[in-house]
């Protein structure tokens, strides 16, 4: 009978291969439908309203005029009198009518009264915040070596014997997830059955979400989400606008399509965190931190939480460090999971302290997070090697100078910059099922999603792989929630949750097939390979059939097999035997930059990241992965941030001329470098989502640091934050 | 409230004749009246790029043309890159090259890429990086967006010295 | 988008009584790359659109005695596709190959560019160096206006009602000149200007002192500047980077710039006085016939 468990490295025949994608072609000659792209015989349009004010209450609203519009078909309020709007942009009533230019015209006869109340959007600076009372205290934690002692007289000797103590500010403003397709979906409704076509990051957990509050059961609403234009961790709800265009759906009749616009997108459909931290540091003379003190604190949104004390300091645990976080509540929409939700912020706002004590000190940086590897835990010796192969392949040692003590090219100054990461990557719960056809044909089926990182492609090389198969023989079948369920797509745990579920589905349905063909091949199934198309004695080439054939033994009714992962249930919490999947890695990026010291300008050169990730299945689109979060961590380290006006209380860059995104010209040459030695591909597979985007804001703003020898404190570092910082004296 | 007119135009080399109103706009028409969606609405205002088709020739931005403005014209959209059921060198290096992940910025970023080869069959990487520039992909590909570019100017140069 | 009626005449006369008897509710359409933006978001709602890209006057591109006719109509790539304005008015193919994306650059207009009358806008600052002339037909006589006065607030003009740019006159470049646009954006390309600084450099046949020097500055004020009496100020002084340098300081002096979102008032001032200096430089490279460093985006 065929293994479950994964081939030893080196000898997989597709695993970790390089792969095209197998729903490229679809993306490339545009057939490839999301769910805006579903135009049913029919359909309405349907777009909101939202409010222009930022902190307000409904005092009266008439949908009359809009109802009478021609060309509108249907108005549907999502807010009522004496309802409390929190941000500007909200959503306030949707209209659906015959075209676009209809809904548009319906929109502005919309009448709203709103008395408009006092805002508070700054979540800079904690003195005006907690001047205003819109704190809220997030914790506060202290660890000391030496635990019977007093905190704050052991603070002050930790201080007072160190070799080098410095204060620092560091912060990173919020950002938006800024899908280029934006939320929404396409309705269809027939009967007591509803189709929602949903650009979703949670095919099998949504349709619950719609069916409840229009009345349904889940059995009777099915999700379908083919293709989806980014979700970043901002697309695991239905969301009201999901459940809106249901119940327009379920009230006309008619198929409805609704889908925010570019600017309701980034007011309303996800952000990240801001953090921002002032720390006062003391390490000894070779740079190992013996003391951290801290205060951060920043803005989720209207309830006001900042950044976990989990992730301060990050990666690190110096011997001895307090924290204190607050949050702020500003009216600004609620933060959705960003890419690996704290870790990018965590890493930016404490590893570049990191930094500057080698600034403080003249010494290398290398040389400052080596030393303080022996507080990582049990993974430094893998970051001691990644640190390895990353200077080499950045070529560290020879470009290396000390902060503000390179050569100058004319007004432009270079550095050299690094950070390290942690993420976790265990697996989702999932069920697949596999079929194996009379005909030879092979199906797989999960409830999960493909948001362009490759998991359909994944799941396709499982089952050829544990079949013996080419990848084009096997229909992988995702998308749609009538498929067995599949955790959502987030936290970098899709890849190992499906690969787990479907290796043991495939196996499964393997081993059915073995035992019927085994009286052919007169053996005993427990004997038999699927191999390169055929069923073989173990070893034995000369005995065999070919898959075809092998399937023609099946019968009438095609093989059916499922395989699940399920969280503590499939490796209970003392297992310590052979495993599919794992949780856990490291991961090491460098940055080099030019700056321009008369415009501010700052240049990418060079981007360095070496990740591991257990077993790779597709090393093409796990490179691409890298790629993809190194320059959306290149984005939120020089170019993009959601900007507030603090008078209006308004989102005011909200489209893309203005919310500042990297182009082309903006990314330097980066490389990719995969870590994989047999001891971690004996670990399994590990997601890799989240990982390469944690450590570019710190990586980079160190770079612009040693480039000056001046701290920019917050990031994104824009040319006229890094004149202020040359200008100023951080 | 309609005042519409009827446009015929040349779209990926067929006739094609439709109705509209004035202030719908090329992009608005590819994909509600003529259900060619594999042109993408991503901005609606010139930024990202995703509804790039080619206007006689010349790469346009979609949602900044009036489809009213499209009389007479030759349109060509992602649809219509494709030769004979065959892939054109283009598609073919994002393919191969993993130049695409989520897929909604690829159309616009493999129509662009063929205005610039049809132009400037050896460009240089900055000038595709330049070329290039008035196309967003947040997920984001670039890097490998420049490799396949490089590698079908490459292929298509080899084709038309072996022709 | 609103409802409108599209007309798109074929004569010069045509188009100017179909605007005139609009009486004001009607807007050329010329590459609309801010049109159709500002009638999908509202800001103009004009009955009727006049698609002036079929007039032949305004798709004119000819160099003859009185130097380059420039129709308002003539989308950004033909200008940068044409050597001898590469050559002889560079800073106005350099302010054209930046103005958006190519895709912008197949449509956008630097007529329209001017008539839109951002203070932002990129090619306005380098027709102003290149003491470029506006040429306005309407229902009266053809009139001529500097492009430095054409613009008199932020989104308005000098047009009246029923008048239509319709060509820019460039005047033909002297011997030993040469010119230069640059903007400064945060990232490489597609940004609106923070700042954008146009030079003319006309050079003594000495090619080491400025006989003229033309300077226009954009996204500094509620619209694009000549700046006159530091252009002036220039005649006769070393071309050298003392003299930039001097230059760039003396540009800080004369602008009103203001704080947005894109920066402060500050920083533009920071900003104007290296781009004056580099601008001034690569246009006296221009002028001294030495290869130019520029690339767009750099």
């Amino acid at each position: 009978m065929a293994e479950v468990f994964w081939p030893p490295q080196g000898s997989a025949s597709l695993l970790g291969g390089e792969h095209n994608r197998i729903d490229g072609l679809a993306k490339c000659i545009g057939s490839a439908k999301y769910a805006y792209d579903v135009v049913p015989d029919n359909m309405l349009v349907a777009s909101a309203l939202s409010c222009p004010h930022a902190h307000a209450t409904i005092r009266a609203i008439d949908l009359n005029a809009a109802r009478n519009m021609a060309g509108v078909v249907a108005v549907e309020p999502l807010k009522k009198e004496g309802d409390e709007i929190r941000w500007e942009g909200d959503l306030v009533a949707v209209v659906a009518g015959e075209t676009e230019a209809a809904v548009a015209e319906g929109l502005a006869a919309i009448k709203i009264e709103y008395e408009v109340l006092d805002h508070f959007v700054d979540d800079t600076d904690l003195d005006a915040a907690t001047e205003a009372n819109v704190t809220r205290p997030a914790g506060r934690n202290t660890q000391l070596q030496n635990r019977d002692e007093d905190a704050d007289q052991e603070f002050e000797r930790l201080f007072n014997e160190a070799a080098v103590t410095f204060e620092g500010h560091y912060g990173i403003n919020v950002i938006t997830h800024m899908c280029l397709e934006t939320h929404g979906s396409t309705c269809e409704s027939q009967g007591d059955k509803l189709v929602s076509h949903l650009s979703t990051q949670n095919v099998s957990g949504t349709p619950g979400q719609i069916a409840g509050p229009i009345g349904l059961t889940a059995q009777d609403v099915t999700v379908h989400c083919d293709y989806i234009g980014g979700g970043f961790g901002s697309k695991f709800a239905a969301d009201a606008w999901g459940v809106t265009c249901a119940q327009l759906a379920r009230n006309t009749g008619r198929p409805v399509k609704y889908m925010l616009t570019r600017s309701q997108e980034l007011k309303n459909a996800g952000n990240r965190p801001s953090g921002f931290l002032r720390a006062k540091i003391a390490a000894d003379k070779d740079g190992f931190v013996t003391a951290w003190d801290s205060a951060h604190w920043g803005t989720n949104g209207t309830s006001g939480a900042p950044v976990s004390q989990g992730v301060i300091p990050y990666v690190f645990n110096p011997p001895n460090r307090r924290r204190v976080a607050t949050g702020i509540r500003t009216n600004t929409s609620p933060a959705r999971a960003w890419r690996a939700p704290n870790h990018p912020q965590g890493c930016a706002i404490t590893q570049t302290a990191y930094d500057d004590v080698a600034r403080h000190l003249g010494l290398d940086s290398y040389d400052v997070f080596l030393r303080n590897l022996s507080t990582v835990g049990e993974r430094a010796p893998i970051y001691e090697d990644q640190m390895k192969l990353a200077a080499k392949l950045m070529d560290w040692k020879a470009k290396w100078h000390p902060h503000g003590k390179g050569g100058q090219d004319g007004s432009v100054v270079s550095g050299l910059g690094m950070a390290i990461h942690t993420w976790g990557g265990g697996p989702h719960a999932s069920r697949a099922t596999c079929k194996i056809h009379p005909d030879g044909g092979v199906e797989i089926f999960l409830g999960s999603q493909d948001l362009g990182t490759g998991t359909r492609t994944v799941i396709g090389l499982v089952v050829a792989e544990t079949l013996g198969l080419e990848l084009e023989q096997v229909s992988v079948q995702i998308g749609l929630s009538e498929y067995p369920s599949s955790g959502p797509s987030g936290g970098s745990t899709t890849v190992g949750g499906v690969s787990e579920s479907t290796r043991r589905a495939a196996t499964a349905a393997l081993n059915l097939l073995l035992t019927k063909v085994a009286p052919r091949l007169e053996a005993d199934a427990n004997q038999l390979e699927a191999v390169g198309g055929k069923i073989q004695i173990q070893g034995n080439q000369n005995r065999n059939i070919s898959w075809k054939e092998a399937c023609g033994q099946i019968g009438i009714s095609p093989i059916e097999a499922q395989g699940e992962y399920a969280p503590r249930v499939t490796y209970p919490r003392n297992y310590d035997g052979k495993r599919l999947t794992d949780n856990g890695v490291a991961g090491v990026q460098m940055a080099e930059v030019a700056v321009d010291t008369e415009t501010g300008v700052v240049k990418m050169k060079k981007f360095v990241a070496v990740q591991d990730i257990g077993l790779i299945i597709n090393r093409k689109t796990a490179r691409s992965q890298i790629y993809g979060a190194a320059i959306m961590g290149i984005a939120y380290a020089l170019f993009e941030e959601r900007i507030m006006d603090k008078a209006t209380g308004a989102f005011v860059n909200a489209e893309l001329a203005d919310y500042k995104l990297p182009r082309l010209g903006d990314t330097g040459e980066i490389v990719v470098e995969l870590y994989e030695p047999e001891s971690e591909y004996n670990r399994g597979v590990i997601g890799l989502g989240e990982p390469p985007v944690i450590s570019p804001g710190a990586a980079i703003s160190n770079a612009v640091c040693n480039a000056l020898g001046k701290r920019v404190s917050v990031l994104p570092i824009t040319p006229q934050r890094v004149l202020e910082a040359i200008s100023g004296g951080a | 409230m309609s005042n519409k007119h009827v446009i015929s135009l040349e779209l990926n080399g067929d006739a094609v004749e439709f109705l509209c109103e004035p202030r719908q706009t090329l992009l608005e028409v590819l994909r509600d009246i003529l259900h060619l969606t594999g042109t993408k609405e991503g901005c609606s205002n010139g930024n990202c790029g995703a509804c790039t088709v080619l206007f006689n020739g010349r790469p346009v931005v979609s949602c900044l043309v009036l489809a009213m403005e499209c009389e007479d014209a030759k349109i060509r959209t992602i649809e219509g890159v494709a030769c004979d059921g065959a892939l054109d060198e283009i598609q073919n290096a994002f393919l191969e090259g993993a130049a695409l992940q989520c897929g909604i910025c690829t159309p616009g970023f493999i129509v662009q890429a063929q205005a610039l080869l049809d132009e400037n069959p050896n460009p240089s990487e900055d000038e595709i990086r330049f070329y290039l520039a008035g196309n967003l992909c947040r997920c984001t590909g670039y890097d490998k967006i420049v490799r396949a570019v490089q590698a079908a100017a490459e292929q298509r140069r080899a084709a038309t010295t072996a022709g | 988008m609103h409802s409108f009626e599209y007309s798109a005449p074929h004569s010069l006369s045509d188009a100017v009584s179909l605007l005139a008897q609009a009486e004001g509710n009607a807007r050329p359409l010329a590459g609309g790359t801010d049109l159709i933006d500002q009638m999908q978001t509202g800001r103009f709602r004009p009955a009727l659109v006049i698609d002036i890209k079929k007039l032949p006057e305004l798709n004119v591109l000819e160099f003859d005695g009185d130097g380059l006719h420039l129709g308002a109509a003539v989308p950004c790539y033909r200008i940068y596709g044409e050597p001898r304005i590469v050559q002889e008015y560079s800073a106005l193919a350099d302010a054209c190959h930046i103005i958006g994306g190519v895709q912008i650059q197949s449509r956008a207009s630097v007529g329209g560019n001017l008539c839109n009358s951002g203070p932002a806008a990129d090619s306005t600052p380098a027709m102003i160096a290149l003491s470029a002339i506006c040429v306005i037909a309407g229902p009266g006589e053809t009139r001529q206006v500097p492009v430095e006065e054409f613009c008199t607030a932020p989104g308005e003009n000098v047009l009246r009602r029923g008048e239509i740019l319709a060509e820019i006159l460039f005047p033909p470049r002297p011997a030993n000149s040469g010119s230069h646009y640059r903007r400064f954006i945060p990232r490489n390309e597609m940004d609106i200007a923070v700042v954008g600084v146009g030079a003319f450099v006309e050079l003594e046949d000495d090619g080491q002192t400025i006989k003229t020097a033309r300077i226009g500055l954009g996204a500094v004020a509620p619209t694009p500047l000549l700046a006159e009496d530091l252009s002036a100020s220039l005649s006769g002084k070393p071309a050298t980077d003392s003299t930039f340098v001097s230059a760039g300081e003396a540009a800080r002096q004369i602008i009103t710039p203001i704080t947005d979102m894109r920066g402060t008032a500050e920083y533009r001032k920071q900003i104007t006085g290296v781009l004056v200096q580099r601008v001034l430089a690569t246009a006296t490279a221009r002028a001294r016939g030495e290869p130019s460093e520029y690339k767009p985006g750099k």
